[in-house]
């Protein structure tokens, strides 16, 4: 039987009437918990799992994958209207969602957002469900040396996310690589930079030191300007919020980012976070909006929605087919879906075909009432934006608290993330920008363990590099697309505005 | 050469220099602990060397910052250490009600009363929401305990 027979079997079992009430459910359940700051998909897809296991299998798992579509919207949602990154994956869509905000486009930003997420959620599932076996083996050919060779690639970001002044980029991202220093060292587990303490030997907290660039900065920078409220700008209907223009200029904005997050996503090791601003940083090359990214661009919002939720599609692939969670919020969808009888392996498809393909149907149906149910909420959550800062600043500061100190139980993380507020809003003051910095924290771990990896791999010498040809397309992709930006900013004598003043 | 780059300069140089003893403290050959911090460090010192080499360039905009936004600023983070400071003594809710009061009043006009009913709500029901319904862990303060 083929994959679109079992495909049908899958939407037979999961399309009925009492599946759909679930499925709807789990999403609003799931935008809900989701949408509260501090929270996010991964904690809030563990707080929710509980609700589905008193279900019989297959409506439980409907309600588990509408939870987890709904807690990855929900956790984009704070970015855009409060600059608070509900996870990593979601940072960037910070950086444009948030000025679409404060433009009075917060509408716009969260519909294009949910339209995006389920475009590229169907192109995903569809990859998913017809190349997955293929593309696993292919996978699993990126060893250490082609993974370092990618995060090579992906560190060009931090060139051309620099903003006037590639020097204060780089410094920028070196001063991320130290940060990423401190702990335990992620290969053999010796300290760096710990002076002696245990406080400091699981490193900072990637949560604590995003919500405090973001989040706590801005309520600095708004709270020295004395704003009134993110947004003043009077809000249309819910359906008059997105022009049908504006979703057709993002068409194939969405469609290359959820290739890219697809196939990239596919790769055990690749983190969300490098995702998202792998497509950003794509779409700001290729765009045509490309002056506007950093200020409010429509892309910038849909290239990275798009390309997660295709990477979180993508990451089905390794885990379905060969038990490997590449993310945490996966992880904790896998055990949920563990409980149903899922054994994850190569033989998945082969042995237990109705309930992998029901779990892929279920997926679709998450993804389609994910879109129905959130675009007329679209209003509601937009008018957040209009709440006086004086009642919404307090507020982000208590949940950037909640958000950094239910992680570990620890007031050191929070303190973490109030010394990186502080650190973002000189850097604002210097023109520094924070983008490199958060890139470099992303990327620096992933860097670290491949490089290392390859060095024993090549008996302590990276010159065996040489000899893959994967990493080496990759290596020399990367220092080539970093000279040509410098060299041609440099030739042109002047500087690209992309994240002025903002950053 | 302008102040804010000898200072900037001095930072990379600073944070360099430790890397450096830092790799040299768990250094276990090429490839081990100290790779990273070697990189790290190599990468500040040639950062630093640029911008004392070209300090024009390298922080030439500085945006100005007022009196009253330092204030505002100091005001906001004291305010907030403080918060997670006495949290351990005082518990979430009692803590959590100080700290958006104190704050919120210093953000808006509006009357005291109207602040302190306004915050005690929010204190309360996200108490409520996370420690009972969500099951996170919130401190409960060792003085009520």
């Amino acid at each position: 039987m083929d994959a679109l027979t079992y495909l049908l079997q899958g939407f037979s079992a999961a399309a009925s009437l009492n599946n759909l009430f679930f499925a709807f459910v789990g999403c609003l359940l799931g935008t809900l918990v989701g949408i509260l700051p501090g929270i996010g998909p991964t904690a809030g897809i563990a707080l929710l799992l509980p609700i589905t296991t008193i279900l019989p299998a297959t409506p439980a798992i409907i309600m588990l994958a509408a939870i987890y579509y709904g807690a990855m919207y929900g956790g984009s949602t704070t970015s855009i209207l409060m600059n608070i990154p509900g996870e990593i994956s979601s940072v960037v869509t910070c950086v444009d969602g948030y000025q679409m905000t404060k433009k009075g486009k917060a509408g716009a930003a969260l519909a294009i957002s949910a339209i995006s997420s389920f475009m590229a959620g169907t192109v995903g599932l569809i990859g998913l469900s017809f190349l997955a076996p293929m593309i696993a083996s292919m996978a699993l050919s990126m060893g250490p040396p082609e993974i370092l060779g990618l995060v090579i690639f992906a560190f060009t970001m931090v060139v051309s996310m620099s903003g006037k002044s590639i020097l204060r980029g780089f410094a920028s991202a070196a001063l991320g690589m130290f940060v990423c220093l401190i702990g335990l060292d992620p290969y053999v587990g010796a300290s760096r930079f710990t002076f002696g303490t245990t406080t400091l030997t699981g490193g900072l907290d990637l949560v604590a030191i995003v919500m405090g660039l973001f989040a706590i900065t801005e309520v600095f920078k708004n709270v020295a300007t004395q704003m009134k409220a993110i947004s003043n700008v009077r809000l249309p209907s819910w359906y008059k919020m997105i022009k049908f223009s504006e979703i057709r200029q993002c068409f194939w904005t969405i469609m290359r980012s959820s290739l890219v997050g697809f196939f990239v996503g596919c790769i055990p090791g690749v983190t969300g976070g490098m995702i998202g601003f792998m497509s950003y940083d794509i779409e700001r090359r290729v765009s045509k909006n490309r002056r506007n990214f950093g200020k409010g661009a429509i892309e910038g919002v849909a290239a990275p929605e798009g390309a997660n939720n295709a990477w979180s599609c993508g990451s089905l692939v390794p885990l379905l087919t060969l038990g490997l969670p590449t993310h945490t919020a996966m992880a904790v969808l896998l055990s949920g879906l563990m409980i149903y009888g899922l054994q994850p392996g190569p033989m998945l498809f082969q042995t237990s075909p109705v309930f992998v393909w029901t779990v892929i149907a279920s997926m679709y149906l998450g993804n389609v009432v994910l879109l129905i149910l959130n675009l007329p909420l679209v209003g509601m959550w937009a008018r957040i934006a209009k709440i006086p800062y004086r009642f919404i600043g307090p507020m982000i500061l208590l949940f950037t608290f909640i958000g950094t100190y239910s992680v570990r139980n620890n007031f050191f993380d929070v303190g973490t993330a109030l010394g990186f507020g502080i650190l973002g809003f000189i850097m604002s003051k210097l023109r520094i920008p924070v983008i490199p910095l958060v890139i470099s924290i992303i990327l620096t771990d992933t860097l670290e363990r491949s490089l290392r990896q390859t060095i024993s791999m090549g008996g302590g010498s990276v010159r065996f590099i040489l000899h893959r040809p994967i990493a080496l397309v990759f290596i020399l992709a990367g220092v080539v697309a970093m000279s040509l930006i410098i060299f041609l900013r440099s030739k042109a004598g002047k500087v690209e505005e992309y994240f002025g003043s903002e950053q | 050469m302008r102040l804010v780059d000898i200072i900037f300069g001095s930072i990379m140089t600073v944070l360099g220099a430790s890397c450096f003893i830092e790799a040299h403290r768990v250094w276990n050959g090429w490839g081990g602990t100290g790779t990273m911090p070697v990189i790290v460090g190599t990468i500040f010192a040639l950062l630093s060397a640029l911008i004392l080499a070209t300090p024009s360039r390298a922080l030439s905009e500085v945006q100005a910052i007022d009196r009253k936004e330092i204030f505002s600023v100091l005001f906001i983070a004291v305010s907030f250490a403080l918060y997670i400071f006495i949290m351990n003594w005082i518990g979430y809710f009692l803590s959590t009600w100080l700290f958006l009061a104190v704050v919120t009043k210093y953000m808006s006009r509006d009357r005291l009363p109207i602040i302190i009913i306004w915050t005690g709500v929010v204190a309360i029901t996200t108490d409520i929401v996370f420690r009972e319904y969500l099951g996170l862990y919130l401190p409960r303060g060792f003085i009520l305990k």
